[in-house]
């Protein structure tokens, strides 16, 4: 069980991390932003999975706040930072 | 380990690793910030990796939300360069040799990289080696100790009892921040120059209620298991600057007295609890047998409140100055 | 058996993530890559959030799971919104394939 859930979570990460490509490569601000996006959700779906597998569910409160501060950051960009 | 853990480990490693150099070898400042959030978001997975869900917890909140909003909009009152390729005026004067790179000398930066892996991988299979990895250091000590004190959770326990002058102190050291800030003056903001958007109002009114019950929940949670003041403190500020960033009227949180009330509140009851035991003759910071708990119920309060209220205060980086909507409606 | 079920969403959850790389290694222009990882956002944690919620000891815990959804799923479409408004009002061209 904890074996399986490690490799989807290896899985997501992978995924998440060949995002950084366009962080180097996006033209515009937001491409590399929207990469950061997606290695957040990426990541509290990993939290999920781990609370899971490896029976820690403290871990499901780890991925509510990574879910809930991840706009910020954006609003952040948007609102300060973006011209 | 099973294939799938170095799987894991493996890409998290890499990824650690090559997050932190591009963040410092980037090209522009801007993809050095983004790829310096993501590297945030990794070390809260370490941590919680490692086996530490409060450590996680903190890095999520102040890696996740603060760090990323406050580079980014430093970097915006900068006015370097727009993804178009114009620099904008900066509201500060930037030293000239900010916007450029000063060029190391070649293979430089490299070497560093390779010294500093080596030692990583040094240190680490030392560590191994001794056998320091399954030592539980004065972990035995403090579960011993924890029915004197009475709070359930060990990390608990250590920050506001065991080693409750630490906490002290460093809600001191955020206030002085706070004071030190305040004493830059006057803050200008430059608006974005487009009009409010309403999803970003509607987004800010949606959210915050949230993260205020998130920050509630943290705080009953971590008198027994992980959780605890820092962490329910971080997500407030965040809060915070979420509010400050989607209202166009700054919080104003100098001027307002029950914002000043609110950044002296955690410090003030703790110290207050502090030196009540020395007019019954007991030593300073001693809590009554049986009331530790009580207190830190108390304190985390005071604890949180104050520390959010301080990270927005941060945010903001001094006394706001930003025209009222009614000033600047064209 | 719901463990097989969980398991299913959380697989699919997966896929969704890989189809929001795709998209943001390969789409032509910035709308559409916000486009593809608003997607991955939504979908791809909800799924999972989903699977991982139908294997909670009680109901408590599932809601909890679920609200890490239910937030994600209001940040980052709002999220996606924002980003695409400003480029749009920055007159970043639509269609157009850009540099990468």
């Amino acid at each position: 069980m904890p074996n399986l859930a490690l490799a989807f979570a290896a899985f997501v990460l992978t995924t998440a991390a060949l995002g950084l490509v366009r962080v180097a490569r996006g033209p515009t601000r937001a491409d590399r932003m929207m990469a950061a996006q997606l290695f957040g959700s990426a990541l509290a779906s990993v939290l999920l999975v781990l609370s899971w597998g490896l029976d820690q569910p403290t871990l499901i409160d780890v991925a509510l706040v990574f879910a809930a501060l991840a706009p910020v950051t954006i609003v952040a960009f948007v609102q300060r930072a973006w011209w | 380990m099973s294939w799938a853990a170095w799987w894991f480990d493996g890409v998290l490693v890499g990824s650690l690793i090559v997050l932190a150099w591009g963040s410092v070898m980037a090209r522009d400042p801007f993809t050095g910030i983004v790829r310096y959030v993501i590297f945030g978001l990794l070390a809260a997975l370490t941590w919680a990796r490692l086996w530490a869900p409060d450590l996680a917890l903190a890095e999520a909140a102040i890696g996740a939300g603060l760090t990323g909003a406050l580079l980014l909009s430093t970097l915006g009152r900068m006015g370097l360069s727009r993804s178009s390729g114009h620099a904008g005026e900066a509201l500060v004067p930037v030293p000239p040799r900010l916007t450029g790179r000063k060029p190391l000398p070649l293979g430089f930066p490299e070497l560093v990289l390779t010294l500093a892996l080596a030692a990583g991988v040094a240190i680490g299979a030392a560590v191994m080696h001794l056998g320091a990895a399954r030592s539980p250091g004065l972990g035995t000590a403090v579960v011993a100790l924890l029915p004197q004190s009475g709070i359930e959770s060990e990390v608990a326990a250590v920050l506001l009892d065991f080693r409750a002058y630490d906490t002290l102190l460093e809600m001191a050291v955020l206030l002085t921040a706070v004071l030190a800030i305040w004493c830059l003056g006057v803050i200008r903001f430059r608006r974005s120059p487009w009009r409010v958007d309403p999803v970003l109002a509607s987004l800010a009114r949606a959210l915050v209620p949230f993260l205020l019950l998130i920050a509630a929940w943290l705080l009953q949670a971590g008198l027994h298991g992980p959780g605890g003041a820092f962490q329910a403190g971080a997500i407030l500020g965040a809060a915070g600057v979420l509010w400050t960033l989607a209202d166009r009227r700054a919080l104003r949180l100098g001027e307002r007295r029950s914002a000043r009330v609110g950044l002296v509140l955690g410090l003030g009851t703790f110290a207050i609890g502090a030196f009540l035991p020395t007019l019954v003759g007991r030593p300073l910071l001693t809590w009554a047998p049986g009331s530790a708990p009580a207190w830190a119920w108390g304190i985390e309060l005071a604890i949180a409140v104050s520390v959010g209220l301080s990270l927005t205060a941060l945010f903001m980086g001094g006394l706001a100055e930003v025209p009222h909507i009614d000033e600047e409606e064209p | 058996m719901v463990t097989w079920v969980a398991a299913a969403l959380i697989a699919a959850g997966g896929a969704f993530f890989t189809a929001g790389l795709v998209g943001l290694l390969r789409f032509p222009d910035v709308y559409a890559r916000i486009h593809a990882v608003t997607k991955a956002d939504t979908l791809g944690l909800g799924l999972v959030a989903l699977g991982v919620a139908l294997v909670q000891p009680s109901p408590v815990h599932s809601a909890r799971v679920l609200l890490v959804w239910i937030l994600a799923a209001l940040a980052s479409g709002a999220a996606g919104h924002l980003l695409c408004r400003a480029a749009w009002l920055e007159e970043v061209e639509a269609g157009k394939r850009d540099t990468s």
